[in-house]
This record gives structure tokens, C-alpha cells and sequence, in this order.
């Protein structure tokens, strides 16, 4: 009795002790030497592996990051702590590399774009597209069929009249609404950026007017504006230069049609020469590129609120620190 | 002659006869989990054949040699412990070993391999249709070299049977299915229909 226990006990333990004995082993001859960063940065990473990276799991992420194919900030779900604390690893500067955020490129909603018909088929806009390139006029705008929303791990995009709409607060910029779209309409841009064009209708005048109340006609009137040379057109559209664009926001108060969006928060600002900093020297008035600073020779400087725009290149070019920027 | 005969038999029993997920209903979940993509299905396939050719050789010569170990008797020992009822407990101990034994030393000589196979071998450590096979193997009284055409054979039967479930469910996604039926409930009545249509195999070996 006392053996018919005894046996598979003893059996399963040396089973299990060899077995285990065997790993060990192995893990020695066979064991892949990892670099240690890996491992700490896996652990600084979230770990869904959800992919929003384009790497096929965490684990790959982190070794991409280690050997310098991907920057730190490369996971969009991962916190700015998560973030500094891989950058910290590698001994690299967070700042470098901005967060980004998702912009949905149209305003083609139902009300302001025109239907060509009702369509009833399968929702879906990819199969939608299928049919005379869409069912709006413009054969760019946004279809509504929600493939973005459907993909949506966290329910921030939603369909509000026919257009998508992404809540912010929601959205974890995991880009899956990005390749989910068939037409490319969200794009990701740097989270700080302050102004964005709202349409993606690569075509002129009557075309676009023709199909949408909103559409971007490609006038050109924003790459004029511009003092920095900060916006050119490309397929009919302007591309900003992020680099280069100072969010002064001349573009958007010359777009006759309204395209490009200006972060609603951002207050209206407008340069302020401190009297008692002010030396005279005209550094400031030589970088203002709107003839909103006034004065000679050794005069303090003055400020012509009507015409500064808030670009803060006057700030940037005093050595003195005699320039503030309010709010106006 | 005849043992060719009874290998291209086990091979066709457990591709199409008695196949693993429509007929066994083993490996139910893999099935349904990772059957959503053809090309993920078919990593899945081959880690499943993979695992399982190793696992009916091995498991068979535990069973043989370990669990009920007749070969004592030629070195004196007058009773053998009989084992064999602890062969699931076993086997599985036998399995999970083996397939991390197995990783390893993928991950070491071949890192393509392993990074194709990917996140599917630690996953089959449980996976039951494995453990099936091993099992069914000892009951059908098959020796070494049948225990490893059998075990490919269930393998290769499990591969055919989830990359036709995942193309079929590719095509499931675009179709105009009722809201209710929408996801799993769709997979599922398809997996039945697929069993049904399996059933038909029956009459292939008289």
C-alpha cells in the first residue's frame, strides 16, 4: 500500500527534478546571451503588446530601441515617465523626439460636403470606396463608415455626422486608426504643433468648391503668408514644416476657406519690450518680419500691437531678455 | 510493404478521417484563437507539427521505458511498478519540457525559425491536442515509428483543418452577416459546418 504511493511520487519528483536539471543545463550551452538594456527596457515598456509600434510585440519594440532602429518615445501608449525612464537607460535625451498626436485631415461631414448617393451596402469604408470612389462629391473625404472606430482600442474615435472624431483625452496615439483608414485621412503630427491643415483634397478650385463647403482649393494664400518659409504646396495642399513654423497663425487668418486649424487653447499673444531692460540695440526690430517694432538709433524699442503677430522671433533674438510675450 | 501500407493508413486516418479539431474536437482553442489570419494559422500549423512529431516520439518512449518499465526484468528485478495510469500527469510534465527544451535551442541555432514561429511554441506547451496525441498513440498500440507518422499525421490534419478555418474566416469579415451572428458566433457555426463536412470522411477507409 505504502509502495503503490511511494512509486509515482517518486516517479513525478525525479521526472520533474530532471527535467528541471536538464533546463538548467541547457539554458547554460543554449542560453541566448540578451543584452541587458533589453530586458530593462522591456520593463519601462507597457507590455499589451499591442503592435501600435509596428513591431510585432514588446519584446522586439525593446530591442529595436536598444540597437537604435526605433527612438525612445517609439511606443504611443507608453507615459512620458515610461518614456524618460527608457531614455535614461540608453543614456539619450528625451527632448529630442516630440510626442505626437492623431488629426483627422477632413471636414467633410454630411451637412457641408454634397452626397452623390445614398448608399446602403456594407459599412465599410473600404467596400464604400469600391462604388464611384465614395459616396460624397469629394473622392477625398472621410466616408464615416467607422473602420477607424471599429479598430479603436480605447473608443476614442467616434463618427459624428458622417466624419470621424477623435477624443483626445481618450486616444493613446497608438496609430491603429492611422492604417486602418482607407483613404488616409488621419495622420499623426507632433502633439505641440500649432496649426494643421484640415483637408486632404489633392485638387484646385472648382473642383474642390464643387464638392465641399470646407475643401482646401490650394490658392496658395498660406505659403504667401507665411514669413518663414514654413509652408510649400504640394499636391495642391500645403505642407508645413514643422521645424520652421512658429505658430504665429498668419496662414490661418489668410485662408479664405478656413482650412487650417489653429489650437483652440492657444491664446492670441503679442510681444512686450520690458522699458527699463531695453538698451536700444534693434536686434529685435531687425528679426521682427511684420515692421511691428518702431524706434531708432539707440530709442527704446516699441511694440505696434495692431500689427505683431505673436511669432516670438523678437524674443528669440534679444540678447537682453527685454521681450515678453503676453496675451493680447 | 505492409508497414508502408499502414503508415500511408495512419496518415490518412488522422489528416481526414480522424481528424484532431473536426472529429477528435481537440485543439479547440487554438482553433478558434489563432484563426483569424491565414498566415498566422499556418505559423500556428507548423509550430503544432513541430511540437507534436517530438512529443509522440518522446511520450512513447516514456510510456515504454519509464511508466511501465518491463526491461527491469532482465536485470533481476522481480516486480515492475506499474505506472501507466499516471500517464496524463506525465505526459504534460514530458511536453512542457520539452517544448521550452525545444525554444531553446531554436532560439539559440536558428533565430529566424524562432522569430517566425514566435509567440505560438510557448503557447502550445498546453495545448491539449498534443496531449491527444501522445495519449491516443499508446491506445492504439503503435510502435516508434508509428507513433511518429501518427503524430505528424494529427499535426499536418490540425494545420488543414485551422488554415481552411482561417481563410474562411477572412472572407467571414466583408460578409453581410446578421448583428446577432456578428464574431464568435459565426466561427462557431462555421466550425460545426466544417465538422459536418468532415464527417464525410468516415466512409474513406472500410
Amino acid at each position: 500500500m505504502l509502495q503503490a504511493m511511494l512509486w509515482p511520487a517518486a516517479l513525478l519528483g525525479a521526472l520533474g527534478l530532471i527535467f528541471g536539471a536538464v533546463l538548467a543545463v541547457a539554458n547554460r550551452f543554449f542560453g541566448v546571451e540578451v543584452d541587458g538594456r533589453i530586458i530593462r527596457v522591456r520593463e519601462s515598456l507597457p507590455g499589451a503588446n499591442c503592435g501600435g509600434c509596428g513591431y510585432p510585440g514588446c519584446d522586439a519594440c525593446a530591442a529595436a530601441i536598444v540597437e537604435g532602429k526605433a527612438p525612445v518615445n517609439v511606443c504611443p501608449v507608453n507615459s512620458a515617465e515610461g518614456a524618460a525612464q527608457v531614455a535614461k537607460i540608453l543614456g539619450v535625451d528625451v527632448a529630442d523626439v516630440k510626442p505626437l498626436t492623431t488629426f483627422v485631415t477632413c471636414r467633410g461631414s454630411l451637412s457641408r460636403t454634397h452626397i452623390k448617393y445614398a448608399y446602403e451596402g456594407i459599412q465599410d469604408c473600404a467596400a464604400a470606396m469600391q462604388l464611384t470612389e465614395g459616396y460624397k462629391a469629394c473622392r477625398y473625404a472621410c466616408l464615416g463608415l467607422g473602420n477607424c472606430a471599429r479598430v479603436c482600442p480605447t473608443g476614442a474615435m467616434s463618427i459624428v455626422d458622417g466624419l470621424a472624431v477623435i477624443d483626445q483625452d481618450k486616444c493613446i496615439t497608438c496609430g491603429k486608426c492611422v492604417s486602418a483608414c482607407p483613404r488616409g485621412i488621419i495622420t499623426m503630427l507632433p502633439a505641440d504643433s500649432q496649426v494643421r491643415l484640415q483637408c486632404h483634397a489633392m485638387a484646385r478650385g472648382k473642383e474642390v468648391r464643387d464638392a465641399c463647403q470646407m475643401g482646401c482649393i490650394g490658392c496658395g494664400l498660406c505659403v504667401k503668408s507665411c514669413k518663414f518659409g514654413a509652408i510649400t504646396l504640394v499636391n495642391d495642399l500645403p505642407v508645413i514644416d514643422y521645424d520652421k513654423c512658429t505658430g504665429c497663425g498668419e496662414c490661418a487668418r489668410h485662408c479664405p476657406r478656413g482650412c487650417l486649424w489653429r489650437d483652440p487653447d492657444a491664446k492670441d499673444r503679442v510681444a512686450f519690450i520690458r522699458e527699463n531692460q531695453c538698451v536700444g540695440c534693434g536686434l529685435c526690430q531687425k528679426a521682427c518680419k511684420f515692421d511691428a517694432i518702431a524706434g531708432e538709433n539707440r530709442d527704446k524699442r516699441v511694440v505696434d500691437p495692431t500689427r505683431c503677430v505673436g511669432c516670438g522671433e523678437c524674443q528669440r533674438a534679444c540678447r537682453l531678455d527685454a521681450v515678453a510675450m503676453i496675451e493680447k | 510493404m505492409a508497414t508502408l501500407q499502414k503508415l500511408a493508413l495512419i496518415i490518412l486516418s488522422t489528416v481526414l478521417v480522424n481528424n484532431f479539431v473536426m472529429s477528435k474536437f481537440l485543439g479547440c482553442c487554438p482553433f478558434l484563437g489563432v484563426s483569424k489570419k491565414v498566415n498566422t494559422a499556418v505559423g500556428m500549423g507548423v509550430a503544432v507539427t513541430f511540437v507534436m512529431a517530438l512529443a509522440s516520439v518522446i511520450t512513447y518512449l516514456v510510456q515504454q521505458y519509464i511508466l511501465y518499465p518491463t526491461w527491469l526484468t532482465a536485470l533481476g528485478v522481480q516486480q515492475v511498478p506499474d505506472l501507466r495510469y499516471l500517464q496524463t500527469i506525465a505526459f504534460i510534465l514530458v511536453i512542457a519540457a520539452l517544448v521550452q527544451f525545444v525554444e531553446m535551442v531554436i532560439q539559440k541555432s536558428s533565430p529566424a525559425l524562432y522569430s517566425s514561429l514566435g509567440v505560438y511554441l510557448p503557447l502550445i506547451t498546453t495545448n491539449c491536442a498534443v496531449l491527444g496525441v501522445a495519449i491516443l498513440n499508446i491506445q492504439s498500440g503503435y510502435n516508434l515509428l508509428e507513433s511518429l507518422v501518427g503524430g505528424i499525421g494529427g499535426a499536418l490534419g490540425f494545420t488543414l483543418s485551422i488554415v481552411l478555418f482561417a481563410g474562411i474566416r477572412e472572407r467571414l469579415e466583408t460578409a453581410d452577416i446578421p448583428e446577432a451572428l456578428q464574431g464568435f458566433p459565426i466561427a462557431l457555426i462555421t466550425a460545426g459546418l466544417m465538422s459536418i463536412a468532415f464527417l464525410g470522411f468516415s466512409g474513406l477507409i472500410k
